[in-house]
């Protein structure tokens, strides 16, 4: 019986190797958490990759050439995230796409930056698709890194002020993050636009992440403090209790969120989510004809409604594809020229067109802010709730400005 | 529970071949750069920090017998020290960079001496449970304490050059993690052997008569939690100065569970065997990885299996079998035969089914269902596009598991028998030397 | 007065559902010595299982087919995996377990994807029970709650009013003499298992609809489980209601604290002592780490229930 154990790990070795043979070298590797505690995020970005890289098959390809995508998975840690920079730059890639959460992304903008620095006939372009720290394009900005997703400045303000335009707001604000880079920027962005926006924070709240089973303490201390709306950048679980310990506390406060949408909370949350509002990239009955075609469309390629961070991946595809169609043949896979391009492109978005700004390689791209209503024309999750569009914003409305902590060093 | 490999001599025959064994082993991984590329290379420095990592793991559980659940603390605050002091270096401190991870094993040294001190007054499970306790506390107090540790975004530096060493091309890297290992093996190998090591394997035996033999075992045992703790710290240390980066992530379960599963797998009983288990492991997990998105799965499976028919691990086997051929005994290689080929179709079918079901339960399956018209499109598994509702496929699939289930029926209780034969006779043999 | 209402209430029925969990781990840790660790993802099954099962035969039927299909799967992998580890000791049973509770989470994530799955309380059992101040209870809390205890009371009469329970309390104490005896212990401890798994699996169909189901909860109240079992003692009954309500109200409580450590030093008189970074952090931020605290404590202090031989 022990002898054969040996060979059953050579058994499934072989296999799976073998497996592998049919998986061919592509052009543009993406690093998504595919396992691992965010693999629930990296299924979104994955749908988001398979649509767009299809649409841009579809129509062609660039340059007359197919491209397609090649996932490398990081596992969700940073040490995964890492390796698979190094897997995909030492099989030859120039162009990486990465997805996932905010810390990974630092890890490897930080490790290509010092590639870059220590091989610069040989650099590496990155696209961090979905990353929302801000030091990213702040402290952090390199001239090679490029972020298509949102930061929490833009999501605080594009929701305030959508619920203070529609008088929704009110005058007390509680806010509520996790205790991490991502919360603290929410918890700060809520506070710096009190002022402009003319409410009062009335508490904050900033806790573990992941850890807290019961969020009743909380729910207490929000109805304590009066607070009217209740501004948190939460995601997965810790979105989920919360929502579930407002509801069965008849709390009469409305949540603003960022990450309502994602695939399985709306479900998870059930009635709880009735009313409360989140600003995301695409909400289908905001967009019109156009918008409806885009969901069907997306449902149709990949099984799956385009939420929340699948979105930024199709956006993040199109400016790349139209980048690599804007410079010269041989400049392809160049990565200081397609860079370059990236800077000046537009490409089409439901909602509006979007750009890269080439102060900080920071995108500037519309939010919807939608109400979870049964109303909604379109359904979520598999639940009889979906969006329903408050307010759009153009990408005017929901840019914050650079505040010149961005220090690029350009190439010659 | 026996170790049969320190209860026998190496015959000298078999210590030349073992030697030998090494020699090459070692000239092969020094000559690992010129015929492998960058992905493997990188591969092979985290294989070394795995390996020394397990290697201090099982100081506590192969000599100590004492298991621990919670060591991604110790990995982790030597990692973080270590980083710590290149930020010093590339701040002007003239600390010459090689001795880096000797930072992280001494920071890890400190504090496991603390540690151990608390978690070895229990042993067994309560033991076990201390160091869950230990490690869930540091990990709260580390994630709070940003302005040490740097949160989630955690602290970044560079290696700074020293002397005729640029350290900054993944070459340099991988010779000096290479080489860090390897001369703390040998000094682990060299613990072992010597009376310390003797004592400690004594109190995993019989406590009590140790201590009447006039030993302090608390001491001794803290003492070796904390060597323990050390060279998983220059480990940790390593891994700082591969990454040139650490975060708070390190201090998280999964490194604890990782270093216990690389050295179940590899076998606590032989030296090296937690050396196995970690390659194993992480080559696995950095190819296959690629390759399937169920890896996780397929490694649990493994996982069990081990535990279940090789609870000595995969060395444990190479020691059985080494004990089964000095018993006079030859090998059946007929059954051996039989054995591998049932297990290869066991596991090529096991395999043909997760990856159909993983397929076939994706949302894009069943989009691909609709817009293609098909109502079971095909899966790719092996290279070859299986349509799940043929005949074919799923009479296949039936065949291999029979043809495997057939092979493996007869030689399932007889090898069970012979394990406890194995493990009953060598309890009951006098202790011809150790 | 209202709050301290509410977070106590809120505290003991978060007991409660810890409890549910570590009933079944801390006796058959008293029993069999075993720690297993696959425990907490019984409960992860019982929850998918009555997901899976009541879109067929409705939430009720849905909570008896969790129940009996974790009890029969707890039975298999005993009989099957565990029997066949035992002659090798402890050790590896409790790796058996690890790598159960590693395995299982896998095949979790293969069959029902990585994202959490909609089990949520039926429509008709959304209704408030009572109301304190401004907050409503609802009755789902309280069902919870009213579960948890009849598993207690249940539990605790058929080891002490049955034959059985009898037999099952010998074996904990002397399994070769109840074996010596003419039992047939090896059953015994089957059927422990068995019902141990249940009632883990029984906790997930209840609870799981409350609190998100997504492969990731055995990993979330597995900890908490380990902790209350320590602290309570193993295989006492008693000591897991106890120590899971200690915790649960200690943990309410803490979060509801809004002061910071720098203000608890400072009372004290030890402003020397307020590091920055350090002294700002709030005591409810540490909410979770306290239960690790105590079992550290705990275990140092007085690990109650150990018996001797089974270090």
């Amino acid at each position: 019986m022990k002898k054969k154990s040996i060979i059953h790990v050579a058994g499934i070795f072989v296999s799976a190797m073998l497996i592998g043979s049919a998986i061919a070298q592509t052009q543009i590797d993406v690093i998504l958490p595919i396992t691992g505690p965010t693999a629930g995020t990296g299924e979104l970005f994955k749908n988001g990759v398979d649509f767009a890289f299809g649409e841009a098959n579809d129509a062609g390809g660039v340059h007359g050439q197919k491209i397609a995508p090649r996932f490398l998975d990081d596992g969700g840690t940073t040490q995964g995230g890492t390796d698979r920079l190094r897997q995909a730059i030492s099989g030859g890639a120039k162009i990486i796409l990465q997805g996932g959460g905010s810390a990974v992304a630092a890890a490897i903008s930080a490790d290509v930056k010092r590639w870059n620095e220590r091989n610069p006939d040989n650099p590496v372009l990155l696209i961090m698709m979905g990353a929302e720290a801000a030091q990213l394009t702040k402290k952090d900005c390199h001239f090679y890194a490029f972020r298509t997703s949102t930061n929490a400045d833009m999501r605080v303000k594009a929701l305030v002020k959508a619920l203070s335009e529609n008088n929704r707001i009110g005058s007390k604000v509680f806010a509520i993050n996790q205790d991490y880079s991502w919360g603290r920027e929410m918890d700060a962005a809520v506070k710096e636009n009190a002022a402009p926006y003319k409410y009062q924070v009335v508490g904050s709240v900033l806790h573990d992440v992941n850890k807290i089973q019961d969020f009743s303490p909380y729910v207490e201390r929000i109805r304590e403090s009066g607070a009217e709306t209740v501004i948190t950048g939460n995601w997965a679980r810790d979105l989920l209790l919360l929502m579930q310990s407002v509801a069965s506390a008849n709390l009469k406060a409305k949540f603003a969120t960022v990450f309502l949408d994602e695939k399985g909370n709306i479900a998870s949350a059930g009635r709880a989510a009735i009313g409360s509002y989140v600003a995301t990239p695409f909400v289908a009955e905001a967009g019109g004809a156009e918008g409806e075609a885009y969901l069907k469309k997306f449902n149709e390629k990949t099984g799956a409604n385009p939420v929340s961070a699948g979105n930024n991946a199709v956006i993040a595809i199109r400016l790349l594809s139209r980048a690599i169609a804007a410079v010269p043949d041989k400049d392809m896979l160049n990565p200081t020229a397609v860079a370059l391009a990236l800077e000046k492109t537009t490409a089409p978005w439901v909602h509006g067109e979007v750009s890269i700004r080439a102060e900080d390689h920071q995108l500037r791209l519309p939010l919807v802010v939608g109400e979870v209503s049964t109303e909604a024309k379109f359904k979520l999750d598999g639940t009889d709730m979906g969006l329903k569009p408050v307010k759009t914003l153009t990408a005017a409305e929901t840019e914050v400005l650079p505040d010149g902590s961005c220090q690029m060093q350009r190439p010659k | 529970m026996q170790y049969l490999s320190e209860n026998h001599q190496s015959t000298d025959r078999e210590k030349i071949f073992i030697l030998l064994l090494l020699v090459f082993l070692v000239v092969g991984l020094f000559a690992l750069p010129y015929f492998a590329d960058m992905a493997f290379i990188n591969a092979m420095v985290l294989v070394c920090i795995a390996a020394l990592y397990a290697m201090g793991y099982n100081l506590l559980w192969g000599q100590a017998g004492l298991i621990s659940f919670g060591h991604a603390t110790y990995f982790a605050f030597g990692a973080s020290c270590t980083i710590m002091m290149m930020a010093g270096i590339e701040g002007g401190s003239s600390f010459p960079t090689p001795f880096l991870p000797l930072v992280g094993g001494a920071a890890s040294f400190l504090i496991g001496i603390v540690a151990g001190w608390f978690a070895t007054i229990r042993t067994g499970v309560y033991f076990a449970m201390i160091t869950v306790a230990i490690t869930e506390l540091a990990r709260a107090i580390v994630q709070r304490w940003d302005t040490v540790f740097g949160g989630e975004a955690g602290i970044t530096s560079i290696r700074t050059a020293w002397g005729p060493f640029g350290f900054q091309k993944l070459i340099d890297v991988y010779y000096f993690t290479l080489v860090w290992t390897i001369i703390c093996i040998i000094l682990l190998w060299f613990l072992q052997k010597s009376p310390v090591g003797m004592v400690i394997r004594g109190i995993r035996e019989q406590e009590e008569r140790v201590r009447f033999l006039g030993y302090d075992a608390h001491a001794l045992k803290t003492l070796v939690f904390a060597i323990s703790a050390g060279v998983s710290g220059m480990a940790g240390g390593l891994l700082a100065f591969t990454n040139e980066s650490t975060n708070v992530t390190l201090y998280e379960g999964a490194y604890s569970t990782t270093v216990l599963i690389n050295t179940v797998i590899g076998g606590a009983g032989v030296f090296l065997g937690p050396v196995v288990g970690a390659t194993l492991t992480t080559l696995f997990g950095y190819y296959i990885a690629n390759l399937t998105f169920h890896w996780l799965l397929y490694m649990g499976l493994l996982f069990i299996v081990i535990v279940v028919c090789a609870p000595r691990g995969i060395t444990g086997l190479g020691v059985d079998a080494v004990m089964h051929i000095r018993s006079g005994a030859r090998l059946p290689w007929r059954l051996i035969c039989k054995q591998i080929l049932g297990w290869l179709l066991l596991s090529i079918g096991s395999v043909m089914i997760i990856e159909m079901i993983g397929a076939v339960l994706q949302p894009s399956y069943g989009a691909l269902a609709r817009s293609s018209g098909v109502a079971w499109p095909p899966v790719n598994v092996f290279g070859i596009n299986w349509s799940p509702s043929s005949p074919l496929t799923l009479s296949g699939i039936a065949l291999i598991f029979v043809v495997a289930l057939v092979l493996l029926r007869d030689t399932a209780s007889s090898a069970h028998r012979n394990v406890l034969k194995l493990a009953g006779a060598i309890v009951q043999k006098p202790e011809a030397g150790s | 007065m209202d709050q301290f209402l509410i977070a106590l209430l809120n505290g003991l029925v978060y007991g409660l559902l810890v409890f549910m969990v570590s009933a079944g781990l801390t006796l058959v840790f008293g029993m069999m010595g075993v720690l297993n660790f696959a425990h907490a993802s019984f409960y992860m099954l019982g929850a998918y299982a009555a997901f899976f099962s009541g879109r067929y035969v409705g939430f009720w039927g849905g909570l008896v087919v969790a129940t009996v299909t974790v009890g029969l799967f707890g039975l298999f992998s005993e009989r099957l995996l565990m029997r066949k580890v035992r002659s090798f000791g402890h050790t590896q049973e409790l790796l058996l377990t690890y790598g159960l509770f590693f395995m299982l989470e896998e095949v979790v994530k293969l069959l029902f994807g990585p994202t959490p799955v909609a089990y949520n309380v039926p429509d008709e059992l959304r209704f408030t029970v009572f109301m304190i101040g401004n907050s409503q209870f609802p009755f789902f809390r309280l069902l919870m709650g009213i579960t948890a205890l009849v598993m207690f009371f249940g539990t605790y009469a058929a080891l002490r009013f049955t034959r059985i329970g009898l037999i099952v309390r010998a074996a904990v104490e002397r399994p070769q003499m109840v074996s010596a005896l003419g039992h047939n212990v090896s059953l015994v401890f089957s059927g422990l298992f068995t019902v141990g798994s249940a009632l883990a699996g029984l906790a997930g169909a209840v609870a799981g609809m409350y609190y998100p189901t997504s492969p990731a909860m055995a990993q979330e109240l597995g900890s908490i489980v380990f902790v209350v079992v320590v602290i309570g003692g193993l295989g006492s009954l008693n000591g897991a209601l106890a120590a899971s309500l200690l915790i649960g109200v200690m943990t309410s409580f803490a979060v509801g604290v809004d002061s910071t450590f720098g203000d608890l030093l400072r009372a004290l008189g030890l402003d020397v002592f307020a590091l920055p970074g350090f002294e700002a952090v709030q005591f409810s931020a540490i909410a979770g780490v306290l239960p690790y605290a105590l079992m550290l404590f705990v275990l140092l202090w007085r690990p109650a229930g150990f018996a001797g031989n089974r270090a």
